[in-house]
């Protein structure tokens, strides 16, 4: 922890950077209302010269994407750097990222989904702190995002104490309750993780997850339960799961039954059955329901920060308790 | 694979053995799908005993870990056994791994058929004993009397002559399949479904595949997904590692709703292609109607002109 690399607080009139290391933008335009509400917060834009490549779900060919990844980066004018979107397609960069000149230009860097496959890598091979926060096409969807957004970007002082958004509907409520108890206990460490399926991603590879004593994090969406069963299942094989100081698992939108788009069965249990058996008895704390994730309302987790996560029946409190930039 | 050691082979079967049927990932579709495994056995002259769990109901799975893993257990230790088949694949092998009794397995080698899901004990009975194993047919793969008598074929003899060849079209006596690099390559064959392998990254039960002739196949899975975890076996490393790669049947594969336009051969023909790797695409193993049994940890050569996996040694100890 003590080598922990942070990246300087945004300020107004900073540049911030946008690449798409993964998927492309649906529509083009989609950007400006980026850059509008960027302007609102008065940052000035730089857009990667390859943003709107298109092959398929990949922006780009691998060459495209690591040339904007290389050159925003290095650019000293450019303080952030922001993914447009996820999708697929991150991990093939990883061999081929200069992790050295990213280390001596810290910088913020913000994605989540497919670029948990980048967040992870970076974190891991430099020390920096990362940003598992809204895409730089989301993060104006919802007031609860933002709030999370601007305070994770613009203030140096820890996140602290983290609060559930205000219901919409009270006489609808969303499933899953936002602190679904799993497993009670008391944990702390650093925080780590991502998407799930980008987790999955990196095992075997020299990028693989490092959770002994943190707080990890995961989140999934449009995946049958019985795929996140397989997930978990290889991390519990892995020995990723029982040595993590705590589990956070969020909302996992679209992870009912027969949501995905892949094989179904015809018999099927809920993803609370597969989280209950699979993170239910590891003697550590875990919750599910947290919202961040694929949900229009998110909070940003800074990985490599030291956070807190207090888990009983009656109460479930998670706090980020360090600052993430300079 | 030089690291992993002699392998530990089975007695080859012949009729009137006695064959256990097992369900160690989902419970079959439906119950006529074992009636009909039943008759598939017995049709090919052995004598059919059925698991205890294999129509219990856990959710997905055919009962709890601790009956599928009984049923594999009572069949490998009891004496009277000669073999092993699964009826179907669907999800749930990946949480016995843990709990295989690998010195029993060891002390009791036998023939273990199985396919899809299933390839995660293949591989981590493999890993863990050196025990070869055939991957596929799962009972319920087998839908014609092709399938049904290369299976029988493949179980009573030494099957040293073995050969899985792509097929042309009708009309041509031209090479049509699709195809990277040129020549033969010889290697220790593995047989896995794409997914099931990617279960194993990271974990103690991935083989060494340094060298191998890596056969892959998969069922009902997005373009993206099987990109993405093509990706992790070139990220890892392991698609440097092997000799040469042998697509089977991806049925079902395709955008299934997702928005990726490139076709999953596409994405892969491009990683090989970058790596200058052999590969064959369209051999008949995988869910198809003439799928054929894939010897799974014996030494085979991969000819890319011929289109053809063949083997240099036999799957049995005889």
């Amino acid at each position: 922890m003590n080598n922990l690399i942070k990246p300087r607080a945004l300020k107004k009139g900073d540049l911030v950077g946008i690449i798409a290391p993964s998927s492309p933008a649906a529509e083009e335009s989609h950007v400006e209302f980026t850059v509008s509400w960027l302007d609102k917060l008065g940052l000035k834009v730089k857009l990667g010269k390859n943003v709107f490549c298109q092959r398929g779900d990949h922006a780009g060919t691998e060459q495209e994407r690591l040339e904007d990844l290389h050159n925003i980066w290095i650019d000293p004018q450019v303080t952030a750097v922001f993914s447009l979107r996820g999708g697929n397609s991150s991990v093939g960069l990883l061999p081929h990222i200069d992790f050295e000149m990213l280390k001596r230009h810290p910088k913020i860097f913000m994605g989540f989904s497919d670029i948990t496959g980048l967040l992870i890598a970076i974190h891991q091979q430099t020390d920096m702190v990362v940003f598992h926060g809204p895409t730089a096409g989301l993060f104006f969807e919802s007031a609860y995002t933002f709030h999370y957004f601007k305070k994770a970007v613009f203030k140096r002082e820890p996140l602290g104490l983290i609060v559930d958004p205000i219901p919409v509907n009270i006489w609808q409520p969303q499933y899953p309750p936002t602190r679904v108890v799993i497993s009670e206990g008391f944990g702390k460490g650093p925080l780590t993780g991502g998407s799930l399926t980008l987790i999955r991603q990196l095992m075997g590879t020299p990028y693989e997850i490092q959770t002994e004593g943190k707080i990890l994090f995961i989140e999934e969406v449009g995946e049958d339960p019985h795929c996140v069963d397989r997930m978990l299942t290889q991390l519990l094989l892995a020995g990723k799961l029982q040595k993590a100081a705590g589990i956070l698992v969020g909302e996992c939108v679209d992870c009912r039954p027969g949501s995905s788009h892949r094989r179904r069965f015809n018999i099927n249990q809920s993803l609370e059955t597969v989280l209950r058996d699979r993170l239910g008895k590891l003697g550590i704390p875990v919750v599910f329901g947290l919202r961040f994730g694929h949900g229009s309302e998110k909070f940003t987790l800074p990985l490599g920060v030291m956070a807190t996560l207090e888990c009983s029946h009656k109460d479930v409190r998670f706090r980020i308790d360090e600052g993430a930039t300079l | 694979m030089s690291a992993r050691g002699k392998v530990l082979k089975p007695p080859m079967l012949k009729k009137g053995d006695r064959v256990g049927l097992v369900c160690p990932a989902s419970r079959p579709y439906e119950r006529s799908i074992l009636v009909k495994a039943i008759a598939c056995v017995e049709e090919m002259g052995f004598v059919p005993e059925v698991g205890k769990s294999v129509l219990n109901i856990n959710g997905y799975l055919a009962g709890t870990d601790q009956e599928r893993l009984q049923d594999l257990h009572q069949f490998f230790a009891d004496p009277k056994i000669a073999g092993i088949f699964c009826v179907t694949g669907g999800y749930g092998s990946l949480r016995l791994l843990d709990g295989l009794d690998y010195d029993l397995i060891a002390r009791n080698p036998k023939i273990f058929v199985g396919a899809d899901e299933i390839t995660t004990l293949m591989l981590g009975i493999f890993s863990k004993t050196n025990l070869v194993s055939c991957y596929g047919p799962n009972l319920d793969q087998i839908s014609s009397a092709e399938a049904l008598k290369s299976f029988q074929q493949a179980m009573t003899s030494p099957c040293k002559d073995w050969q899985l060849s792509a097929s042309s079209v009708d009309w041509t006596t031209r090479s049509s399949w699709l195809t990277n690099g040129a020549g033969k390559v010889t290697g220790t064959v593995i047989g896995a479904n794409l997914n099931a392998l990617i279960s194993l990254m990271g974990t103690p039960y991935m083989p060494d595949l340094t060298d191998a002739i890596l056969c892959l196949d998969d069922i009902e899975e997005r373009n993206d997904s099987l990109d993405r975890w093509f990706t992790n076996l070139a990220v890892s490393g392991i698609l440097k590692k092997v000799k040469g790669l042998a697509f089977g049947h991806f049925s079902g594969c395709g955008p299934r709703g997702s928005r990726s336009v490139l076709s999953w051969e596409d994405l892969f023909y491009e990683r090989l292609t970058e790596l200058k790797k052999v590969a064959c695409f369209g051999l008949p193993f995988g869910d198809s109607p003439n799928v054929l049994p894939l010897p799974l940890g014996i030494s085979g050569v991969l000819s890319v002109e011929q289109g053809t996996l063949s083997f240099t040694e036999s799957l049995f100890d005889i």
